[in-house]
């Protein structure tokens, strides 16, 4: 045999033309149809990657609900022809499919149909956009400190976990963050979180721009390219703010990309954030000339640091409250409070302790999900404009999104 | 996950059981012979790791794009399936979860250049897009992979190994991707089986060669497919107490036959790779998808049964 193919070897080759139809029949056979395992219960939300339904299984002993999110088919103009897995997609389901905590969404599978993937995720009632939106209305209180404070401590349990395990999570908002009918928090929307353990590649690599602007920590804002896990932090003492105010704690505006090549100088951003904290400075953080943009600073004005005035005005007395938050809201990435620390402050070793159900005790009923009849047969593929049913009040934040994906 | 390999998916549902992949292969050994198979599989490993040379990839995204080429053909005959096109498609997918996505026009068109002399490559963007579903699903979406470098870093580190040795150790778990070891055992495994290598196989081969005289290995010759430790080994050997190594790895808490596996399994590939000319593989292939209808009897009644 070896002497035949020597002397083939000079030949021209040309090998049967290989064509995969036997194969990919093969596999399309055994493919189980969505509709054959899960029922559509309604549509919820469609988001920048795709549309994302409550469904049921079909199985009988299976009574747990699910959210089917159908990445947009990616195709290029109007053919739908296929160009790829987004970036976020792959990166979502990659991560997904590794993690298993209590605190971070469930995935349960991903299923092919219809030129897109489906990832089927446990359902989660509410999200803390959702619930922030319903204490706003004013005619109802603000949380209690035991649902804020089991909120804050199972948001910071899920991120512990995805930071021991080298995850960044990169888009933490209070949309993001999804809370069962239990009361149970899941860390949702991986799509932009990523691996930061690989020391060989810059993690600024690709996508220039992380975080909605609100959470989006002051190093990213000065253009830093070697941000770290502290950037979920500072997200997540934008977010405890917010539970205790209701309110956005830096409402900055953001500073539209004019041309793909430069990022925007966040200005606006900072201001907001230096009228609470004050202007940083290198006492409090060390580096902070070398970051990209520090010569814009100069053209700030002088304000002092207000957060513990401003604390005091909130519904919350609680000094060890005010001290995480300052501490997970500290300008220097290197001394800002880690997840692990956090979940040891002072702060929750006091009554009212959290606890497992944030909603325990607590006399309000939040409105179910918002579901809609629309689309039940998951069939819409046009760029249907975003839609939110979900709160009540008018809120912009939803059409805000600065995600540039890589 | 990250942090933890024995709760990822790696550790959890790709170490496999070799029946299982011998089973995939039993197909394709019915044209060609195990050692014509590993050729040509280490054939298609070589254009991905060009690819990954002639793009200026890191080797982790190589490795990752070649142990999805190996998963799916854990799954897969050679035969049956198009492995250009799996291997085109590996790349892509692999680029993206390491994080440097490439545009899909970039790879077919590395693809076209690599398989210039064998068959070439008639597939577009459309095509490769359409393949990584398939392909995903073949991996079961479990898409995140474990790579002994940095298994093998740490160890270095705390052994104080020499930048030379270290360096070798590397280049024999670069090879070590022509085999299916990362397909059998644990990353850090393989990590001290390539530590093994260069400290006590190859110190023990030093010492050999140098009593007879002779080099050790395949002479090193150019081609970027050679393995480059064996070329190195008889210099390499020398930095190494060879007494102390046998006594750490003794003193090791892992399973040292495991290690011995994994060695042996390593130094048989460079025995094929002695006799393996890249020239031969369009020959291979051919016999690989040899046409039902020239093969051997056996094969009629089926036929007729298709028709
Ligand atoms: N597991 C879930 N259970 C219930 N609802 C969910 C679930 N996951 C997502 N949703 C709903 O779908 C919305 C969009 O989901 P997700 O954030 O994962 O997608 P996205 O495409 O990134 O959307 P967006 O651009 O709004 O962030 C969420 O804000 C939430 O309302
Ligand atoms: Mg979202």
């Amino acid at each position: 045999m070896e002497e035949q193919e020597e002397e083939e070897v000079q030949e021209h080759f040309d090998l049967p033309p290989m064509n995969m139809t036997e194969y990919k029949q093969k596999r399309d056979s055994c493919r189980q149809k969505i509709a054959s395992k899960y029922d559509i219960l309604g549509f919820i939300s469609s988001g920048t990657y795709g549309r994302v339904y409550k469904a049921k299984s079909k199985i009988k002993d299976d009574n747990k609900e699910y959210a089917i999110k159908k990445f947009k088919p990616d195709k290029e103009g109007e053919a739908a022809t296929y160009i790829g897995i987004s970036q976020s997609a792959c990166r979502e389901i990659a991560l997904c499919r590794e993690l298993h905590h209590e605190n971070i969404v469930g995935l349960e599978e991903v299923l092919l149909e219809d030129k897109s993937i489906h990832m089927v995720f446990e359902y989660a009632e509410h999200d803390l956009l959702q619930i922030i939106g319903f204490h706003s209305h004013p005619e109802r209180k603000f949380m209690s400190e035991y649902t804020v404070k089991s909120f804050l401590w199972q948001l910071l349990n899920g991120v512990a976990y995805l930071h021991a395990n080298w995850v960044m999570h990169r888009d933490l908002k209070p949309a993001n963050i999804l809370v069962t009918a239990n009361g149970v928090v899941k860390v949702g929307d991986l799509g932009l979180a990523r691996l930061f353990y690989k020391p060989l590649q810059p993690l600024f690599n690709g996508d220039k721009v992380v975080v909605t602007i609100w959470y989006r920590a002051p190093e990213l804002l000065l253009g830093s390219r070697h941000y770290t896990k502290a950037i979920d932090i500072w997200a997540i003492g934008c977010i405890f703010a917010e539970l205790i105010t209701l309110r956005p704690i830096f409402k900055g505006e953001e500073a539209k990309v004019e041309n793909k090549k430069t990022v925007p100088f966040q200005k606006n951003q900072l201001q907001k954030i230096f009228d609470i904290l004050g202007n940083p400075t290198k006492e409090r953080w060390p580096t902070i000339d070398q970051q990209p943009e520090y010569p814009n600073l100069a053209s700030f004005r002088q304000t002092p640091n207000v957060l513990r005035s401003l604390y005091q005005q909130w519904p919350i007395k609680s000094e060890q409250g005010c001290n995480l938050l300052a501490a997970m809201l500290e300008y220097d990435p290197l001394k800002r409070i880690t997840a692990e620390e956090a979940l040891n402050h002072p702060y929750f070793q006091e009554d009212p302790k959290p606890g497992l159900d944030s909603f325990a005790g607590q006399p309000v009923e939040f409105p179910l999900r918002r579901i809609t009849n629309e689309d039940k047969d998951m069939r819409a593929t046009a760029n249907v404009q975003k839609t939110h049913p979900v709160p009540a009040v008018k809120d912009d934040r939803l059409t805000k999104r600065p995600r540039v994906d890589a | 996950m990250a942090a933890n390999f024995w709760t990822s998916s790696h550790c959890t549902h790709w170490i496999l059981d070799r029946r299982r992949v011998a089973e995939a292969m039993k197909e394709d050994l019915e044209y060609v012979n195990i050692d014509t198979l590993t050729k040509i599989k280490m054939w298609y490993y070589g254009i991905i790791g060009k690819i990954g040379k002639r793009l200026q990839f890191r080797q982790q995204v190589v490795a990752t794009a070649i142990v999805y080429f190996k998963r799916f053909y854990t799954k897969n005959s050679m035969r049956s399936t198009d492995p250009s096109l799996v291997a085109a498609t590996c790349i892509y997918l692999a680029c993206k979860i390491e994080e440097c996505p490439q545009h899909i026009k970039h790879i077919i068109q590395e693809m076209k250049h690599a398989l210039a002399n064998l068959g070439g490559f008639d597939y577009d963007t459309s095509k490769v897009a359409e393949f990584e579903f398939y392909l995903l699903e073949e991996l079961e979406f479990y898409l995140i992979v474990y790579h002994p470098y940095r298994d093998l870093t740490l160890i270095a580190k705390d052994l104080k190994l020499e930048e030379s040795n270290l360096q070798t150790a590397w280049f024999v778990l670069n090879d070590s991707y022509r085999t299916d070891v990362c397909l059998f055992y644990a990353p850090h495994m393989i990590a001290l089986a390539a530590l093994y290598i260069i400290c006590v196989v190859h110190a023990e081969q030093y010492n050999d060669n140098n009593n007879n005289g002779g080099g050790s290995g395949r002479a090193g010759g150019g081609s970027q497919n050679n393995p480059t430790t064996s070329s190195s080994s008889s210099n390499e050997g020398q930095g190494i107490n060879n007494r102390n190594m046998v006594q750490w790895f003794a003193d090791l808490n892992v399973d040292i036959e495991e290690i011995i596996e994994i060695t042996q399994e390593i130094l048989s590939l460079y025995s094929i790779w002695k006799d393996y000319e890249e020239e031969q593989v369009p020959a291979m292939m051919q016999a690989l998808k040899m046409e039902f209808d020239e093969n051997y009897e056996l094969m009629d009644p089926q036929l007729e049964g298709m028709q």
